[in-house]
């Protein structure tokens, strides 16, 4: 019939042939036809495309070189039933500043923490106490070292060691120190 | 009609890949790691690296960082991304040949232009888990490329 095409012969590969031919003219046109999109845009400018790039990297932060902290000096005569305050000095040799929260006693040093001059070993240290300092909940900050200064700071820690009314007379006039750990 | 055929296959697979090249296919590499160790009230640049693996030119920007994760090394104690604070790269577009690799440093020399990290010097808000610890960081950009 005219306008159409010939019925496939299934046993005639000719007119097979005739009938994909067709089909592929058909997709070949839709193909040049967006092509033709894609190039007509980009030919008026370039055509952009996205594009999206994704990466990953690391990186850390410092650590501190520990504080040192001073032996812890009573600023006044130790009574029986009494309490002193204690000054100690804490060196800073990191180039940041550094927080304290908290000062306790160092019960690794010394006896449980004290320790009695050599003239009074009779005194038994049991009879000494000191709390744990804060400052008041907000800690202390210690400069960091600039050049070649480290950073100080003095701390008083009010009426923190203490002497049970129990002491002993062993220990009039005897000298204590007081090993303190920061955290 | 073979060889019609055959040539239809190749001029259509190469339709394809194009597509595919240009929707799916434009993917860059970033990288890139803080430059040296942060201590609190300190900022480190970040010197990232873009490289194009394509044998087109692409043009990329819109970079961003963000913190995706910390590692602590103390136990029991953690640092919060809040302890940090990222500063976005300077606007900057940075061309890339093919198969090209760019440092930021080669296209902005000033580290001040770069992104960075910040870790706070707040004391009262920095948590002593930072300490020795690794931040993972996460880079994305947005880009282009363009073909006639």
């Amino acid at each position: 019939m005219p306008g159409r095409d010939p019925a496939p012969d299934l046993h005639g590969s000719g007119i097979v042939v005739v009938t994909v031919t067709r089909r592929l003219l058909g997709v070949i046109a839709m193909v040049i036809a967006i092509v033709i999109v894609i190039v007509g845009v980009g030919g008026v400018a370039y055509a952009y495309w996205s594009a999206g790039g994704t990466g990953s990297g690391a990186g850390a932060t410092g650590t501190t070189v520990p504080l040192t902290l001073s032996s812890g000096t009573p600023t006044a005569g130790l009574l029986p039933g009494g309490s002193s305050d204690v000054v100690l000095t804490i060196t800073n040799t990191n180039t940041s500043r550094v927080k304290v929260s908290s000062l306790a006693l160092d019960t690794t040093q010394g006896t449980g923490g004290f320790s009695v001059d050599a003239g009074h070993s009779g005194c038994a240290l049991t009879a000494l106490s000191f709390g744990t300092q804060t400052n008041g909940g907000a800690g202390w900050t210690v400069a960091g070292k600039v050049g070649a200064v480290n950073g100080t700071l003095t701390a008083t820690l009010s009426s923190a060691l203490a002497m049970s009314i129990s002491a002993a007379n062993a220990c009039q006039g005897a000298t204590f120190t007081v090993y303190l750990v920061a955290s | 009609m073979t060889k019609r055929f055959a040539a239809f296959c190749a001029a259509l697979l190469s339709f394809v890949v194009f597509l595919v090249v240009a929707l799916w296919g434009a993917q860059f590499g970033i990288d890139g790691s803080i430059s040296r160790s942060l201590l609190p009230g300190s900022t480190a640049p970040i010197n990232i690296r873009i490289s194009n693996p394509h044998f087109y030119p692409i043009t990329v920007d819109e970079l961003n960082v963000r913190i995706s994760s910390i590692s602590t090394v103390h136990k029991g104690e953690t640092c919060s991304i809040d302890n940090f604070t990222v500063h976005q790269a300077k606007p900057v577009t940075v061309h890339l040949a093919p198969y090209a690799a760019v440092s930021l440093g080669s296209v902005s020399p000033s580290s001040q232009s770069w992104p960075s990290v910040h870790l706070t010097g707040n004391q009262a808000k920095l948590d002593n888990g930072c300490q020795g610890a690794t931040l993972h960081l996460t880079y994305t950009a947005a880009g282009s490329w363009w073909s006639r």
